[in-house]
């Protein structure tokens, strides 16, 4: 690791730079791939990583099935340990999308000044380069990691990032997430609190996860008229209200959740604990809180937020 | 670069490259699978930002599918996947060009002429602190636990020096940028590379050559002095 200062060529410096640059996080690929495949020749043309639905709810726009495709390839193959999954497009939308992750983070272990270079240098917008002493950035420990939190933020970066002020339970412990993250997509960005198990307050781990409670904000208009009917028929879903806005309590181990953005278009978002959650509007941003805990202690948590 | 020995290797992705072509979307995923980390770095580095690379690369990776029945199985798939790749991220850069010519302005680069050595961002320093995201993207927060420690002395004595590697490298044109990039970075071979960049191999290599030339020169014995 300690390169001494002698003249080494620039060529073999560049490889030993290559080891200590930290890419960001490839977004499973593979799946959204193969799901596009399996979906047949047709929906090859369908893009976005969103699986932007245009147009109303309900209106599912299953693109016609173009005689026979060049390539002979079939039309679907099958999609392995999915039945059912077969006719229903939608929810191929939401196979697709579902684990599709974009971390925007290279990091490289030097200086922060470099930060700006990393950015000019690989014309990223969002190169970060970790130093070794770094803000005071709530980490979890390894091993809690679910896919796709996305970068570790503190709070007040999280609502700069998002454009919106990040609301805080202030129901004990909810007042402090021990992990705050933001991701794209949404394009405007979505802030996860994260908050580790807590078996003294009867909050367990998710079983995947590790994570007790998630809490999920971001712009969004929520999109019942899609998620209401594909949900599994292991989900119960319940419309209530919270401060005169809608709100669904979702029983079960739900998938997915749509919603329609600023611009109208309407997306899935994977749950990510494959728990309990509670999703209302607040205004212009949708809150979702995941966890394994009762509807009233959701509520409850989700009425402590200001 | 453990495993099986890279013969053993190149016949099993011929066997998934043959069966794909036959129309198997599980020989693909395969292939899919083993490629998709250095489609999507290829395709970061010309997209400049990983959402779009990641659309880039999916599509790349469904249009390729569709495209395989003009692939010859004894050909090497790598190269002419990353190829593939390459152009949709050009495309996609295409349609976003205003951010990244932002990018670019912001790097001093292209249209400016070649900046100093030392070029720098006016606001360096004070990157603000949306700029100081963190850093810690799900891999460094999440899942480094693996990689043992060095000592902070290496550490630091590492970090300047890449740093002024890499201040140099940021500061080249964007040419010599991409291709020592897609080279050292990404770390593909120089057919690779070219495959990329969508020129012969011969031509490829003396961009490269005349890159790393120019990189020697911006960066004088004393570059480690930041």
């Amino acid at each position: 690791m300690s390169e001494s200062r002698s003249p080494v060529d620039v060529e073999t410096r560049l490889g030993q730079l290559a080891a200590h640059l930290t890419w960001p996080v490839t977004p499973a690929i593979t799946d959204t791939v193969a799901a596009r495949l399996e979906a047949g020749p047709a929906r090859a043309g369908m893009r976005g990583r969103r699986g932007v639905l245009r147009g109303r709810p309900g209106v599912r726009g299953r693109p016609r099935v173009r005689g026979g495709s060049a390539t002979g390839v079939p039309g679907r193959a099958g999609m392995r340990g999915r039945p059912g999954v077969r006719g229903r497009p939608a929810l191929v939308a939401v196979v697709v999308f579902a684990t599709v992750v974009a971390v925007l983070a290279a990091t490289l272990a030097i200086s922060p000044g470099a930060r700006k270079a990393a950015a000019d240098l690989l014309g990223l917008e969002s190169v970060h380069i970790t130093t070794g002493a770094r803000p005071a950035v709530p980490r979890l420990p390894a091993g809690t990691a679910p896919l796709g939190f996305g970068q570790a933020v503190t709070l007040d970066q999280a609502s700069k990032r998002v454009g919106f002020p990040v609301r805080l339970p202030t129901m004990v412990p909810f007042d402090h997430p021990d992990a705050v993250y933001v991701s794209t997509p949404p394009p405007e960005g979505e802030v996860s609190l994260v908050y580790l198990p807590r078996p003294d307050l009867q909050l367990p781990g998710a079983a995947q996860t590790g994570v007790g409670l998630l809490l999920t904000e971001f712009r969004a208009q929520l999109e019942a008229g899609f998620f209401g009917k594909l949900a599994g028929p292991d989900t119960t879903i319940e419309a209530l209200t919270l401060r005169g806005q809608s709100a669904y309590w979702l029983a079960g181990a739900p998938h997915a959740l749509f919603y329609r953005d600023s611009a109208g278009d309407v997306f899935p978002d994977t749950l990510r604990l494959a728990t309990n959650t509670l999703v209302w509007q607040a205004g212009a941003v949708t809150l979702r809180i995941e966890g394994d805990i009762s509807k009233a202690r959701a509520l409850a948590i989700a009425e402590s937020i200001p | 670069m453990e495993g099986r020995p890279l013969d053993d290797r190149l016949q099993a992705q011929q066997a998934l490259v043959r069966e794909a072509k036959g129309g198997s979307v599980d020989a693909y995923r395969e292939l899919v699978r083993a490629h998709e980390e250095v489609a999507f770095r290829v395709a970061i580095l010309i997209t400049g930002n990983a959402a779009d690379a990641d659309d880039a690369a999916s599509e790349a990776m469904v249009k390729a599918f569709y495209a395989l029945d003009r692939f010859r199985a004894d050909d090497p798939f790598r190269p002419w996947l990353l190829r593939i790749v390459a152009n949709e991220a050009r495309n996609r850069r295409r349609s976003s060009g205003r951010r990244a010519r932002l990018a670019e302005r912001l790097a001093g680069g292209a249209g400016s002429g070649r900046p100093g050595g030392g070029a720098r961002l006016p606001s360096s320093g004070a990157s603000g602190a949306s700029g100081a995201m963190g850093a810690a993207g799900a891999a460094g927060a999440l899942g480094a636990s693996g990689e043992a420690a060095p000592s902070a002395e290496d550490t630091v004595i590492a970090a300047m020096e890449h740093r002024a590697l890499f201040d140099a490298v940021g500061a080249l044109g964007e040419r010599d940028r991409e291709v020592v990039a897609l080279r050292f970075f990404a770390e593909l071979s120089e057919a690779e590379t070219a495959a990329v960049l969508g020129c012969a191999l011969g031509t490829a290599k003396s961009r490269l050559h005349r890159a790393l030339a120019r990189l020697r020169q911006a960066l004088p014995a004393e570059a480690f002095d930041v």
